[in-house]
């Protein structure tokens, strides 16, 4: 392996990274607060991509500006599904899994019928390459690491200071004493399922001008996401992100020295290992 | 029944369920206000489950609850914060990876409206009653020890300014030096005009800080009475005082 290699890995593990942070943060707010298990959050994932695509490709709207949109749509879809579909589940897990796979198909369904079937693909945003440490890489691709920065931070702010992300914080961590405080539990679901809905529909939107977007993108990164959220610690939002750029890093360093399934492989693997020898995760809560 | 003053929290035919399991049978009572009232009994005989309904958390199957001049029974938790009712529950129900302040905060969810000045001014109220709380407001609420997770929980309930504070076994997992520290400041939250209704297994603790005592026994009222009268009951003797 060449230095020039070792830096294209490093580059394409760190813009992974944060595609799976942005990804499975919403997976674990959902889990952490309502306790299902929700595979279709990949279908989210895949309309945030395909709403990017048409906001910017048949409407002509801003990039920005139809992620933005994007993010938007996707987050009151994913309230609408809450509502419906998974208030009733709360708690429950292989209900609520059952029902999101069953969701993954009227989504997968409602797309192709709107969309068809066929791949799309959105024009580059930031074309150029750029020359880091002697390597030549792309803005495209870079461009993912600012703005996936921006989000997570804005998200981190919200959660941390603001009030409603200290009562998201506190219904995951005892809802009935959140409810005690006066927190409506299904506000907070909501809100659950709304921002994480958005998150993935950024990280959908972030990669639309790089891979093709099509109606099945969403069942890999579901299972890619599990696995994260479980390495990370399955409530912890730190662990969460540091299982990202883990499983960015062995994607990116073992697809492109061994083969891509070896590389799901390896982050089955470890997560095997981690669940044996710490069962709550890499930073989560010991139960 | 206590005779004296206005009633600030009133049972009526309670009846509530843990699926087919009736928990509670036919309970009407009346906590005066401005008093300390004590709910005891063996574990399983409903005294918790009837603080639960009346913050809201359990569903009546039947009965009614009024606090002061309002129905709330059927009410949510949040609704009945707002109302001025604050529960501290069994265990506490502590953020135990959120600090002390952060804990604290969560505490004043309820009033909306408050600014930022306030919460701080009421803050810092709550920290001069409890000054050790001040000095752990960065800590995480997992690493306090019961005493001090108590004076947390407490702390927290009064961020909501209650007029009614529910306690679930306060002095539950407390050092023994600690209880009569927990049992002054029972007191002194009760002369600053809050009404409380405290489930309680240390009796002779339950006995010195009541004005009434209800005594429950497999989800029913079993006998009722002022601590000094109560515990002349040949019922209360041989049940609770060993004597």
């Amino acid at each position: 392996m060449t230095f020039a290699q070792f830096v294209q890995m490093f580059a394409n593990g760190t813009m992974l990274g944060f595609q799976l942070s942005l990804f499975a943060t919403g997976l674990t707010l959902v889990y952490g607060i309502m306790h299902i298990i929700n595979f279709a959050h990949g279908e989210l994932y895949m309309i945030g991509a395909f709403a990017v695509w048409f906001f910017f490709e048949e409407l002509g709207i801003n990039y920005l500006a139809s992620l933005a949109l994007a993010m938007a749509f996707v987050a009151s879809l994913a309230i609408t599904l809450e509502r419906i579909f998974f208030k009733p589940m709360r708690g429950y897990h292989i209900p609520s899994f059952i029902m999101s796979t069953g969701l993954i198909f009227v989504l997968q369904v409602s797309i192709i019928s709107f969309f068809g079937v066929k791949d799309k693909g959105v024009e580059s945003v930031f074309p150029g390459l750029v020359k880091i440490a002697g390597v030549t890489l792309s803005v495209e691709r870079l461009m993912i690491i600012p703005i996936s920065l921006v989000v997570i931070v804005v998200f981190y702010v919200f959660l941390r200071w603001s009030r409603y992300g200290r009562a998201m914080r506190a219904v995951m961590q005892d809802p009935d004493g959140a409810a005690l405080q006066g927190v409506s539990i299904d506000t907070v679901c909501s809100l659950a399922m709304g921002i994480g809905g958005a998150m993935a529909a950024a990280a959908g939107g972030l990669l639309a001008p790089i891979f093709v977007v099509n109606p099945f993108l969403g069942p890999p990164l579901a299972w890619e996401g599990f696995i994260v959220v479980c390495l990370g610690g399955r409530t912890s939002l730190p662990g969460t992100i540091l299982a990202a750029f883990i499983m960015g890093y062995i994607k990116s360093f073992v697809s492109t020295l061994v083969d891509p399934i070896a590389a799901l492989m390896c982050a089955a693997a470890i997560l095997g290992v981690i669940l044996i020898v710490r069962p709550q995760g890499l930073l989560g809560y010991e139960a | 029944m206590p005779e004296s003053g206005q009633t600030c929290l009133k049972l009526k035919n309670l009846k509530v369920h843990y699926g087919s399991l009736e928990a509670v049978h036919d309970v009407s009572f009346d906590v005066p206000t401005e008093k300390i009232v004590s709910l005891l009994g063996a574990n399983g005989s409903g005294k918790s489950t009837i603080l639960k309904a009346v913050s809201g958390l359990m569903k009546l199957t039947r009965g009614e609850i009024w606090f002061q001049e309002s129905r709330i029974d059927g009410r949510s938790p949040q609704d009945i914060i707002l109302k001025g009712i604050a529960h501290v529950p069994e265990r506490r129900a502590l953020f135990p990876h959120m600090t002390v302040s952060d804990n604290l905060l969560m505490g004043a969810y309820s009033r909306k409206r408050a600014t930022k000045k306030e919460l701080e001014k009421d803050t810092e109220e709550v920290y001069q009653y409890f000054p050790v709380l001040r000095e752990k407001r960065k800590s995480l609420a997992i690493t306090l020890s019961g005493g001090l997770g108590e004076q947390l929980a407490i702390a927290r309930a009064l961020m909501a300014k209650p007029k009614l504070l529910l306690m679930d076994e306060p002095l539950q997992g407390i050092a023994p030096s600690v209880v009569r520290d927990i049992g002054k400041l029972i007191n002194d939250l009760n002369r600053r005009g809050i009404t409380i209704l405290m489930v309680e297994h240390n009796i002779s603790m339950s006995f010195e800080l009541s004005d009434w005592i209800y005594i429950l026994e497999t989800g029913e009222l079993a006998i009722q009475g002022a601590p000094e009268d109560l515990s002349q009951t040949e019922y209360v003797k041989q049940s609770y005082l060993g004597v």
